[in-house]
């Protein structure tokens, strides 16, 4: 029989055990929500009116974070809403909207944002929410002409090329920072700190050694480097397994 | 592929907000999607994650689906970009070299008993994890997940020409493996 008539026989006979958990689809279908576009966009809204009672006036330039452009500083929000406060996630969300769109737009999106918050910030609620039933004709005026504005880069945030691109995907920075502020959450100061600092280090060996399928090149490091990436990895394994990544057992 | 058609209209109402739909979407799809990560990963864990992931990702962009094209290759071309991004987040792990080393060693212990020239399904299949991750997935694709040359460079977004050259140089390096074995089993007999 010819090679390729026996991969797929053996594929055809191999595979008929191998399916998914049942359990896969309740965990999927209970991330899922229904309706058209809303998920991010009633997200983004609400993180935006919660923003509003924080802004600080003419703090917009010249932070770490993007974030900081709508909260004034990580520092700033934790001390308004609590450490519980999401600022981690927003940041990846603004990062993601700053690789999607172009600068011009993202400066027109992060003004449009910040009219948004200012307005909610006078006719919010306490947690910044805006009822717009209760906005006199004009304020609902204001906030539907606001609500526009947002719409093309909310529009241009779910475009999807005909091929998925990987800037479809959470990059890989975000994917760490999701890490690194679950790490916040799971190890005392000093070991995030240490955590952080290893993960850099893996990070500048894997902008060497690593090429864009996930494939390690130890070609592409000098013995000493080599050397060092071992003892790292050994260091920062233990940290990966508590966050959970890589625990899958092998068949 | 039979009743593409279907997913294309269960992907139009699962858009409008039908959740029923999306799961019977999801019910339809599955089992080729987990199956082609599971032998391109390993390990089912990590492919359900992968799997629930890339689901999760097609229903947050239904909206701006194409529905002239199969949504089959659509969702085959997510999947493919989160196994991608996997793998580049586990490589601190070598998780890769390990799985490779492992599956040699299996393969080695396999073939105590076997009739040269008959490998297993098993062993064949071996085979195709300790080719490199390039060549791995056209053959995953067009062998097991059956899909034409043609739907491959579009799901993965590569030229045909490349997609050709890959299935010929995998099954021209799974020709070689097996020609190895049989020579290094053929010395075992002799010596023996």
């Amino acid at each position: 029989m010819k090679l390729e008539d026996r991969l797929r026989q053996a594929y055809r006979e191999e595979s008929i055990e191998v399916t998914p958990s049942p359990e896969m689809k309740d965990r999927l279908m209970s991330q899922i929500k229904g309706g058209r576009q809303m998920k991010g966009k009633k997200w983004m809204v609400v993180t935006v009116l919660a923003a509003a009672l924080i802004v600080p006036t003419g703090a917009y330039a010249g932070y770490t974070y993007l974030a900081d452009a709508i909260y004034g500083s990580k520092q700033q929000a934790e001390a308004m809403w609590g450490a519980g406060m999401d600022y981690e996630r927003l940041e990846a969300k603004l990062q993601s909207i700053k690789h999607e769109v172009s600068e011009e737009e993202y400066e027109s999106f992060v003004a449009v944002l910040k009219r948004f918050s200012e307005f909610a910030a006078e006719h919010g609620n306490a947690d910044g929410t805006v009822d717009p039933e209760s906005l006199s004709k004009e304020e609902q005026l204001v906030y539907e002409d606001l609500a526009r504005q947002m719409e093309p880069v909310f529009a241009k945030m779910a475009e999807v090329k005909t091929t998925p691109s990987e800037s479809q995907l959470m990059s890989t920075d975000t994917y760490w920072l999701d890490k690194i502020n679950e790490a916040e959450r799971l190890y005392p100061i000093e070991e995030v700190k240490t955590f952080k600092a290893l993960l850099t280090q893996m990070r500048a060996y894997e902008a060497i050694s690593v090429d864009k399928y996930g494939n390690f090149d130890a070609e592409r490091l000098t013995a000493e480097q080599q050397a060092d990436l071992k003892e790292l990895r050994e260091q920062i394994a233990p940290y990966l397994e508590r966050l959970r990544i890589g625990q899958g057992e092998s068949d | 592929m039979n009743g593409s058609r279907e997913l294309e209209r269960l992907a139009a109402m699962a858009a409008d907000g039908d959740k029923q739909a999306y799961g019977e979407l999801y019910e339809r799809t599955v089992a080729d999607m987990y199956r082609a990560v599971y032998y391109l990963i390993g390990n089912r864990v990590d492919a359900e994650d992968i799997v629930q992931d890339s689901y999760i990702q097609l229903h947050r962009s239904l909206h701006a689906y194409d529905p002239a094209r199969p949504l089959r290759h659509w969702l085959m071309g997510v999947v493919m970009q989160h196994v991608r991004a996997y793998r580049r987040r586990r490589w601190m792990q070598f998780r890769f070299a390990g799985r490779s080393e492992r599956l040699h060693d299996r393969l080695e212990e396999d073939f105590s008993g076997l009739v040269i020239d008959q490998m297993t399904n098993r062993m064949l299949l071996q085979g195709v994890g300790r080719l490199s991750f390039k060549l791995q997935q056209v053959i995953v694709l067009h062998y097991l997940s059956e899909y034409t040359q043609e739907e491959i460079a579009g799901i993965l977004d590569i030229p045909l020409g490349t997609v050709k050259s890959r299935i010929h140089a995998g099954l021209s390096k799974l020709r070689e493996q097996r020609q190895h074995t049989i020579n290094g089993k053929a010395g075992e007999l002799h010596e023996a």
